[in-house]
């Protein structure tokens, strides 16, 4: 067999002799990696692979057996702080001595650090040896005992720079074994126009220097503004000539899903080669279930669990959860448990419709309610770390949840992780604390994983990732993201290190050594190409702004006649850009064309508009009507159709109510159980019994108040809604008011024929039994709510009156707001004895009538076809126009509106 | 500090060539030592500037014929100080005892986690604090304007300035003390007597003036909710804060309402400071007391708590960073001996707007590097706000160049390389002038060297007065005088820089501008407002979640090629349901529907970027026009994504779509649209961003702004006596804090401080760095400045340029004058600048137009072609065109018993360490060894035992006999590569396990650890792998392939396929 060998070969290849319809055997192109599978494989010395993850593992166990030793004093400290990491580094520095020959041997010039990888090297597990280094180390020992046949007959070695000392060790090996080892020295592909130019000034110190000339497009840096830009002519410019495209290589290091649609927009073949990436949605389900299991709980992170794609939770389950956490963001409150129970009804009968008994599916359903109880609400672990069992219990719930969904092999990366990290728990046997279990899992989860979907097409052009990988000449070269992927800096021996491991035989590469083979081989696209070299450097890569390629340094000089002062810009002439190209029907460019192009239709988003009009009747009447929805319509028409009548919903996991609206439905919550047992308290124990709901209801209600940090706000919090409370009983005592019902339902009465109901937060009565009505509100000021009284739009007040009311001649019930920010209580009646009795220009019974009279004509003239966007029109106009109709004015709601984009609203001038 | 060279340049006085000159002298050791290039250390404020410095080294490099010292530049340490901290940090971080995992805390997340981590020192002050933030307004409560200070938030500045400048707990302490004596003396003796009684007092007054109020007696219509509220607090029994008691000593009354005023009494006064009596109520320095001492004290705890709560989540910030790597250098023997040999040229740009602790590490480091030199120019100092200390500075560099003074003197640029000369005489005389006292005229004036004095001869001057009723007219005046200089100058608007202080006043300019129909390159408002986001951000909302309809609806709405794109709004109105259905027929929908089962491989990126790709998102920005704004607006979404995943990261956290969008509404207040460019943009920015930029025409706006001194809330006090040896001895901190919430100003406590030696001195500072903001901005202009100075009821208002006074006299420097600016120097003669002076008002009647974008062409679309993956492996190959009725297997030889496996071995496993020995096995070695082979192969593949090592050996012996036997002339060859590809371009690479060449072709023999009995069916199910080797090795050599064969070593038979 013949090997072609060179540093950069482990990627794939290009130009590697075989064309379209044609065939090699024997014939192999590798580097390092590909090398030592060869010689692995003929020596029979395959085996497992062992991941990195184990080795660190393996090597931490090893630094903590060693600690007592003397030589560990340079790594203890940092061991203490973090086992893991420092485990992980050293490995690093000694995986890079054993590629550079260190067989563990000591000296005694080692420095602290020499010593202490020396002293670990002594006991380490066969599993840290595995890396490169120690496999070719092992072949090569292998090798050095002789009477080994290998079916190799030459091994070509390119590239012209340094070889690291491990190489050109073997390398000795192998001739000395009768391989014919040749050294290849690649010809420069002959370029006429500026990219000769360069080429000579850049490979021939000899050649007299010349300047980069106008008008010439052999080497060009396209320039774009965006990729978007970049990929329309690069895919055109494809597209133009395919015939010639076999001449052509490509050279993409990342993924570029722009480019690829512009591709496959020109029936053109995409390139692929998306990353490896932690962030894809199967691996966050090991994470986001780890997260879960720690005090206290994050509610955000329990959510984003529960909206995942995939998730050890069902699908339903998880929708169900979602709602419930959406209500009272906690978990174990009174909506969690109700979706509990309905999550076992309805995957009970999921079971019997896939054919179970009752009673197994009944099991069935509740070892799945068991299970999301036992991970997501049970035995959160704290400080003291978590147990290595449960983690281990958790992965399997995790891995679970993989194979329930059904989804194919692709998802196998993601149990493989869980599996690790499963294994790596079952080595511990103390608790594992967080900061621990995150770094396992940053190790594990940091290799990513690709996205099985995306995948490369079969393209007759040739494509490498890296310019080093370029093996031969050819005519065009398209290198797509010229720009700076950063560099990895080398690891800094001192000179007494490198003195001390060279007096033992091992040759640390230098800085100078390695910075040679990379400029080598980014020099291979000038090298390589042999008419055209096309840059194209997007000036944005995901919308961060790029630096060029190193490169362009380089070619920048060489573009250059030292000789004339004048040609220092003499680059300039290289640079094209896109936008130019294409915003001038450019027929050809680069030597192809013509190209294909076109114009998008233009399109013109409209303005919203004030009011649409549709047929007549065509909105049904809804089928029950409460005062939200009620108010809606008096706010905006055309939000309440939206809402109601097309029911357009958002989607329901964007966001946890926090803040007011939380600690609303918390302060209902309260004044509720309150006045379910009001036996439990009396005046003077109000404000403790008070503080203990609010106790037993933040972890249900509020759970991100127990946050670490957020004590504060808690306490800030209690006190607030404990003097809310005081002061609400207090006005209720003062007023000789009884509670005689806590968010009791009404109902019974229509408007209109509609059916209409509510829930009544507090409804009292007086000694004589006459009903009153206190509607809780938590907001940051009265201002509004106070208006509302003021000028007789107290509508929700007057609708509870109205229902209360049993017969004509009845009372209407007076009502009240008490903001309990504030602990005010807003009312028009005086028979609350309210601080201060506002006044309001209409009796309760008026302010209802004007509403359901609102409410009709309003509705009449939607049913009638006419569906007004009042947040669309002028303000003054439209008071002006319900005044003269005598209805209700009310401003439109369009700061808690969702369909601002689409009625026009925030969509404002563009 | 004697090595270090301290270079002062100018504004505009090419420092970056100089130090390229600098560094490239040193690399080639002309006149020196040659250093290095990776010994190289070379800090920068933004990575930006690292990358810059990093290409212009490689630049020079390559040009003086250095190819490979400009490849190793990249071995160095060139970055940003946290960069360079953070690699010495995990290189070093067992000489340092540290965890090598160096987890930076994002800035936006530092509240967050310092809240976590000192909430044990919260809490144990909050029960006292927290009674008397309420009285004193300290509480964070309200938003915008009226938002509150909170207690809180002074702990953790506290704790940032005592880290960033180094302090322990005993200099909190000092201060603490410092910052109440010093109150407590300037607000003057305190009443001795308890006033105690004075809340009852209050308390009657306002019971009986409500009583009077409601009966109706006069009282001044704004004063009576005032007096109602308090006195409904009172009646709730909460208590009064500090703010109200200012609210009840200025209540005003009319002339009538002497009733109510009557019962004011002691508060009511013609006398503000008779009238202040709560001033000197020992409850109010008592909680002023408290406060101060309270915030330190709880500071100190929450310093020890912060610094563990990081070291025990491996968390570190900036500021840690420089604390350990100072700490290093300063202690620690094996990192100064390992960086004396790396550290040959340690150079500083910018060392003005360092901060105290960067001060202090440089100032080590500097020890340690063989060769030193700081670049940068105290007066362009201008980061106060971010912790810069200027003060500090110019002690330091006072002491540098007190060491050689001869050297210092030659250490400063003097030549301008930027602007014209009219500019640079300009700004010569009014700063050299304005920082006489601080710095010498060398240090100030720049010259036009001789190689520019054709090309920098002239310059020009404008003087703008600009109608400065409201923003409106601001903004129209502003816009007025851009259109004319484009006209009159013959510039393009990108050559036009318009300098304002505040972001709200750009973004304010900027709409103006672009109503006019001029491009103005600063962010137009929310991100997520314009109709490409929204589309984009709807379609992944669909696309993750189908239940969504609002986002559906906004994708029908906005994207013109839905097909029910026309009228769907009546559609939707008219038969909900119905269309509901319709819009999810569209292939938009459909391709957003087939997307969402692959959701669960994607990353948010992909993800999103997929979402915009089905709604064929370029492509209307294309459509709607202004095709490269909404491109970079697109853009930058997926920038703000790759922060999001990036911000994920830093927490150790999930990334996910649904995390994504909850955190894109959360912070959609701040995500701005992208900022234009180019030549038909004008710039807007801040004075702030502005520095080390150049334009060739700068408008300096915000002019009318005096520049405001703090003294209430936290700042750094200078020590009395700067020591070079330890720059941070001595420093301290004053805390003082504003005791009214959101009351702005208070004419009583002003009247108690503002004349006193701490508030002077504060002014001044403000002072000094409103001038060299000033200096900053005008500095920037190439060829013509302008002064946009506003005019307000007939006067003309500049107060910050105002500010521009000398110090001696305290003469303002800046006169004018029409058609000419007036600079005062001192003694000397007055110098006159000639200045077109403009008038401008806002243009009302000027027609907006549009600014006219050309149009950008697109590929042409092609139904697109499909094709096959680029490889394959010949393994994963299936039946396709072969058919299984066409293939039959037939046993070809039995080689013997059947050979049994062990135990129940992992087969993928089992089979890799048969195939193991199969490749690598020679019959002719010693038998020992190549049991020792099978042995270590079942082990190492983790399956040992499974079988007998002998019976491997058994297995391997008589396939070789056979073929000796059956093949005798065959040349063998193991594990043999092929590679092909195909006509249709698709590409495999693979081994063939034994390849046997014949003189008249091959034979393929595949080896497959079976172990069951169906062999035959089994062999056949390979067949389309061995047809892609035969394919292979045919095309290869163009002999043809004679027999395919299978080898199953368990069931001991070879089994031949064969295509009828
Ligand atoms: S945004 Fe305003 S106008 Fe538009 S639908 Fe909503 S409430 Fe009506």
């Amino acid at each position: 067999m013949q090997i072609i060998f060179d540093m950069a070969y482990d990627q794939q290849v290009a130009p590697h002799g075989s064309g379209a319809g044609s065939a090699a055997i024997g014939t192999l192109y590798v580097g390092p990696q590909g090398l030592l599978n060869v010689l692995e494989t003929q020596l029979g010395l395959t085996g497992r692979e062992i991941h990195h993850e184990i080795r660190i593992h393996a090597y931490m166990q090893r630094m903590k057996d060693a600690l007592s030793d003397a030589d560990a004093g340079y790594y203890r400290a940092s061991f203490q702080e973090d086992g893991w990491s420092s485990a992980r580094q050293l490995l690093g520095w000694r995986d890079e001595l054993v590629l550079a020959g260190w067989n563990g041997a000591h000296s005694s010039d080692f420095t602290a650090k020499l010593a202490a990888l020396a002293l670990l090297e002594k006991g380490v597990a066969d599993e840290v040896r595995q890396s490169l280094g120690d496999r070719l180390q092992r072949v090569a020992q292998v090798l050095s005992m002789g009477n080994q046949s290998l079916h190799i007959a030459s091994v070509i070695v390119e590239g012209d720079a340094f070889l690291p000392h491990i190489f050109t060790n073997l390398f000795g090996m192998l001739a000395e074994m009768g391989v014919s080892m040749v050294d290849a020295e690649h010809e420069i592909a002959p370029s006429d126009g500026n990219l000769g130019i360069v080429k000579d000034a850049m490979f021939d110190a000899s050649k007299r220097r010349a300047m980069v000339q106008d008008h010439d497009d052999t080497l060009v840096l396209l320039q774009a503004d965006d990729e978007w830009a970049a990929a329309s002519v690069v895919s055109a410019w494809l597209k133009a000539d395919q015939k010639k495209n076999k001449d052509v290589l490509v050279i993409q290091k990342q993924g570029s899903d722009v480019l690829d649609q512009a591709l496959a927009q020109s029936g053109l073949p995409v390139q692929g080669g998306g990353a490896r990436s932690p962030w894809r949605s199967a691996l966050q389900v090991l994470p986001l279930a780890i997260a879960n299991c720690w005090a206290p709980l994050s509610i955000s992170t329990l959510l984003e669990l529960l909206s995942l794609p995939v998730s050890p939770v069902p699908a339903v389950a998880a929708k169900y959860l979602r709602a419930a956490i959406q209500h009272e963001p906690g978990i174990d409150g009174e909506s969690w448990k109700k979706a509990e129970s309905k999550i076992l009804e309805k995957y009970q009968g999921y079971y019997v419709e896939a054919g179970e008994c009752e009673s197994d599916a009944l099991e069935r359903a509740n070892r799945l309610v068991r299970e999301i109880r036992e991970f997501l609400v049970d035995h959160k672990s704290g400080s003291e770390g978590i147990e290595p069992k449960r983690l281990q219990d958790l992965c399997e719930w995790v891995k679970q949840g993989f194979v329930k969904a059904e989804v194919d092999q692709h998802a196998i990366q993601a149990m493989a992780q869980a599996g690790r990290l499963a294994e790596l728990a079952s080595k511990e046997s103390q608790p594992i604390p967080r900061a621990q279990v995150d770094r396992m899992l940053d190790s594990i989860i940091a290799e990513g994983a690709r996205n099985p979907d995306d995948q490369s097409e079969a393209a007759p052009w040739m494509r490498v990732a890296d310019p080093s990988a370029i093996a031969s000449g050819v005519e065009t070269i398209v290198w797509w993201d010229f720009i700076d992927h950063g560099s990895r800096p080398s690891i800094f021996w001192s000179q007494k290190e490198r003195a001390a491991l060279a007096g033992i035989g091992v040759e640390l590469e230098s800085s100078i050594q390695r910075r040679q083979r990379e400029s080598a081989g980014l020099r291979r696209a000038l090298k390589f190409a042999g008419k055209r070299l096309i840059l194209v450097a997007p000036e944005k890569h995901h919308g961060t702004v790029q630096q060029l390629h190193p490169l362009w340094d380089e070619i920048r000089y060489f573009a250059a006649d030292p000789s004339d002062k004048n040609s220092e810009d003499a680059w300039k002439v290289l640079v094209q850009s896109c936008s130019s190209l294409l915003e001038s029907n450019h027929a050809s460019f680069m030597g192809r064309g013509p190209c294909q192009f076109e114009l998008r239709d233009r399109a013109f988003l409209e303005a919203g508009t004030a009011s649409v009009t549709i047929s007549e009747g065509a909105i049904q009447m809804p089928e029950k009507l409460s005062y939200s929805q009620m108010s809606t319509l008096l706010g905006c028409p055309a939000k309440w159709a939206l809402q109601y009548a097309s029911n357009l919903r958002p989607m329901d996991s964007l966001s946890l109510p926090t803040g007011n609206q939380m600690i609303g439905t918390l302060s209902h919550r309260i004044v509720e159980e309150l006045y379910t047992d009001p036996d439990l308290w009396g005046v003077e124990t109000i404000r403790e019994q008070t503080e203990i709901y609010f106790d037993q209801f933040v972890p249900q209600m509020a759970a991100e108040l127990l946050e670490a940090g957020r004590d504060v706000e808690r306490c800030r919090y209690r006190d607030q809604v404990a003097d809310a409370v005081v002061l609400l009983v207090n006005a209720i005592n003062k007023a000789k008011l009884t509670v005689t019902k806590t968010e009791g339902q009404v109902q019974g009465k229509s408007l209109g024929s509609i059916p209409f109901h509510g829930y009544i937060d507090l409804l009292l009565a007086d000694e004589a039994g006459r009903a009153f009505v206190i509607d809780l509100k938590w907001s940051g000021s009265s201002r509004y709510k106070k208006a509302e009284v003021e000028n007789g739009e107290a509508l929700q007040l007057a609708s509870y009156a109205w229902m209360l009311q049993e017969k004509p001649e009845d009372d209407w019930a007076p009502g009240a707001y008490f903001m309990l920010a504030q602990g005010e209580l807003l009312t028009a009646d005086s028979s609350f004895q309210a601080y201060r009795t506002l006044e309001s220009p209409l009796s309760v019974q008026e302010i209802w009538q004007r509403g359901e009279k609102s409410w009709t004509a309003l509705f009449q003239d939607v049913q009638e076809g006419h569906v007004a966007f009042t947040g669309m029109q002028d303000e003054e106009l439209l008071n002006a126009d319900r005044e003269e109709r005598d209805l209700m004015v009310a401003s439109p709601p369009c700061h808690f509106c969702e369909f601002g984009n689409i009625c026009g609203k925030t969509r404002g001038a563009q | 500090m004697n090595n270090i060279q301290l270079i002062s340049a100018s504004a505009g006085s090419g420092k970056t060539f100089f130090l390229m000159e600098e560094i490239a002298k040193r690399i080639q050791g002309e006149g020196c030592d040659v250093v290095a290039p990776e010994a190289i250390m070379a800090t920068t404020f933004t990575n930006k500037a690292a990358a810059e410095l990093k290409e212009r080294i490689r630049m020079k490099l390559l040009g003086k014929g250095c190819a490979e010292e400009a490849q190793r530049i990249y071995d160095g340490l060139i970055g940003t100080v946290n960069s360079i901290c953070a690699q010495l940090l995990k290189e070093y971080a067992f000489e340092a005892g540290l965890s090598p995992a160096v987890d930076i805390l994002p800035e936006e997340d530092a509240k967050r986690i310092f809240q976590m981590a000192t909430k044990d020192a919260i809490e144990k002050f909050s029960p006292t604090l927290e009674l008397v933030a309420k009285r004193l307004g300290l509480m964070g409560y309200g938003s915008g304007f009226s938002k509150q200070d909170d207690w809180r938030d002074f702990v953790q500045r506290i704790v940032e300035l005592a880290r960033s400048n180094g302090m322990q707990l005993n200099d909190l302490d000092r201060s603490a003390q410092n910052s109440w004596q010093s109150l407590n003396t300037l607000l003057g003796t305190a009443h001795a007597e308890s006033m105690n009684g004075e809340d009852e007092r209050l308390k009657e007054a306002l019971i009986k003036a409500v009583a009077l109020l409601e009966s109706g007696t006069p009282c001044k219509k704004p004063t009576i909710p005032i007096i109602r509220d308090i006195h409904q607090k009172m009646m709730k029994g909460w208590e009064l804060s500090w703010a109200d008691w200012v609210t009840i000593e200025n209540i005003a009354f009319n002339q009538k309402d002497d009733e109510i005023r009557s019962l004011w009494g002691p508060w009511e006064s013609d006398d503000v400071a008779t009238k202040a009596r709560h001033l000197k109520h020992p409850r109010f320095r008592s909680d002023m007391k408290a406060m101060i001492e309270g915030v330190f004290a709880c500071a100190a705890e929450a310093l020890s708590e912060y610094a563990g709560y990081k070291k025990k989540q491996g968390l570190m910030d900036f500021v840690d960073q420089e604390v350990l790597v100072l700490d290093m250098t300063t202690h620690n023997r094996s990192f100064q001996n390992s960086m004396r040999e790396r550290l040959q040229l340690l150079m500083v740009d910018e060392f003005q707007d360092t901060s105290p602790i960067q001060l202090a590490l440089f100032l080590k480091l500097s020890e340690l590097a063989k060769d030193v030199i700081w670049v940068g120019d105290q007066k362009q100092s201008i980061y106060g706000f971010r912790g810069a200390d200027p003060a500090l500075m110019d002690a330091v560099a006072t002491q540098i160049e007190s060491l050689n003074p001869e050297d210092a003197k030659k250490n400063i640029l003097k030549h301008s390389w930027r602007s014209k000369e009219l500019l640079v005489d300009f700004c010569n005389d009014i700063f050299a002038t304005a920082f006489a006292h601080q710095l010498d005229r060398s240090k100030v004036c720049l010259s036009i060297p001789e190689a520019r004095k054709e090309s920098g001869a002239g310059g020009w001057l404008e003087d703008w007065l600009i109608d400065g009723q409201n923003a409106t007219t601001r903004s129209g005046s502003m816009v007025a005088g851009i259109k004319a200089l484009i006209q009159e100058k013959d510039i393009q608007p990108g050559d036009i820089a318009v300098l304002c202080r505040s972001n709200e006043e750009c973004s304010e300019l900027s709409a103006a501008l672009n109503q006019a129909g001029v491009r103005a390159s600063i962010a137009q408002g929310e991100l997520l407002a314009t109709q490409e986001c929204v589309l984009a951000v709807a379609a992944l909302r669909y696309m993750t979640d189908s239940s969504d309809s609002v986002a559906m609806a906004e994708i029908v709405c906005y994207a013109d090629h839905h097909s029910q794109h026309q009228g769907w709004m009546k559609q939707l109105l008219e038969s909900p349901n119905a269309t509901k259905e319709a819009w999810k027929l569209d292939p938009i929908m459909q391709s957003l529907d087939e997307a969402r089962g692959r959701l669960m491989f994607l990353t948010p990126l992909e993800s999103l970027e997929l979402a915009m790709r089905c709604v064929g998102m370029d492509r209307m920005a294309h459509a709607w026009g202004e095709t490269d704004q909404r491109l970079s607006n697109l853009d930058q979404l997926r920038e703000a994504c790759v922060r999001y995943q990036d911000r994920c990261k830093s927490r150790r956290g999930a990334a996910t779509v649904s995390g994504f969008l909850t955190w894109l509404y959360e912070v959609r207040k701040e995500l701005m649209q992208a900022e234009g460019h180019g030549s038909d943009t004008v710039n807007i920015l801040t004075y702030h961003k502005s520095k080390g930029l150049e334009w060739p025409v700068v408008i300096m706006a915000s002019l009318q702004k005096p520049s405001k001194s703090r003294l209430f809330g936290a700042s750094v006090q200078e020590a009395e006596l700067f020591q070079a040896d330890d720059p941070l001895q001595g420093r301290g901190i004053r805390f003082w804090p504003w005791p009214y919430g959101t009351k702005r100003s208070v004419e009583a406590i002003s009247l108690c401080l503002d004349d006193s030696e701490i508030a002077v001195k504060a002014k001044k500072q403000a002072l000094s760095e409103s001038q060299r903001l000033l200096y900053v901005g005008m500095t920037r202009a190439r060829d013509g400045l302008v002064l946009a100075r506003q005019v307000k009821s007939n006067k003309a208002k500049q107060d910050w340029l105002d500010e521009l006074v000398e110090d001696a006299t305290g003469n303002m420097i800046l006169d004018y004058d029409e058609d000419a600016f007036l600079i005062q120097q001192g003694t000397q003669e007055t110098k006159v600048y000639d200045a077109q002076t403009r008038h401008l008002a806002s243009d009302d009647s000027a027609q907006a137009q549009a600014p006219s974008k050309a149009r950008y062409m697109l590929p042409k679309v092609e139904t697109s072609a499909a094709y096959p993956p680029a490889t394959f492996a010949p393994s994963g190959v299936s039946w396709g065109d072969l058919h299984e009725d066409d293939v039959e297997a037939q046993i070809k030889a039995r080689l013997g018993d059947r050979l049994n496996l062990c135990s129940n071995p992992k087969m993928a496993d089992f089979g890799n360490a048969m195939h193991g020995f199969f490749g690598a096995d020679d019959v002719n070695c010693d038998q020992a060894s190549r049991l020792s082979m099978a042995e270590n192969l079942l082990k190492n593949w983790g399956v040992a035992g499974a079988i007998r090592a002998a019976d491997m050996l058994k297995a391997s012996d008589r396939l070789t006999a056979w073929i000796q036997s059956h093949y005798p002339d065959a040349n063998m060859m193991r594990e043999w590569p092929i590679s092909m590809k195909l006509s249709n371009q698709q590409e495999t690479q693979g081994w063939i396990d034994t390849l046997l060449e014949l003189p008249d072709g091959y034979v393929i023999i595949d080896h497959k650890s079976y172990p069951g009995t169906e062999t035959g069916a089994k062999a056949k199910s390979y067949a389309p792998q061995l047809q892609v080797y035969k394919q292979a090795v045919e095309l290869a050599t163009g002999k043809p392939v004679l027999e395919m064969l299978i080898h199953m070593p368990l069931a001991g038979e070879v089994i031949e396929v064969r295509f009828k």
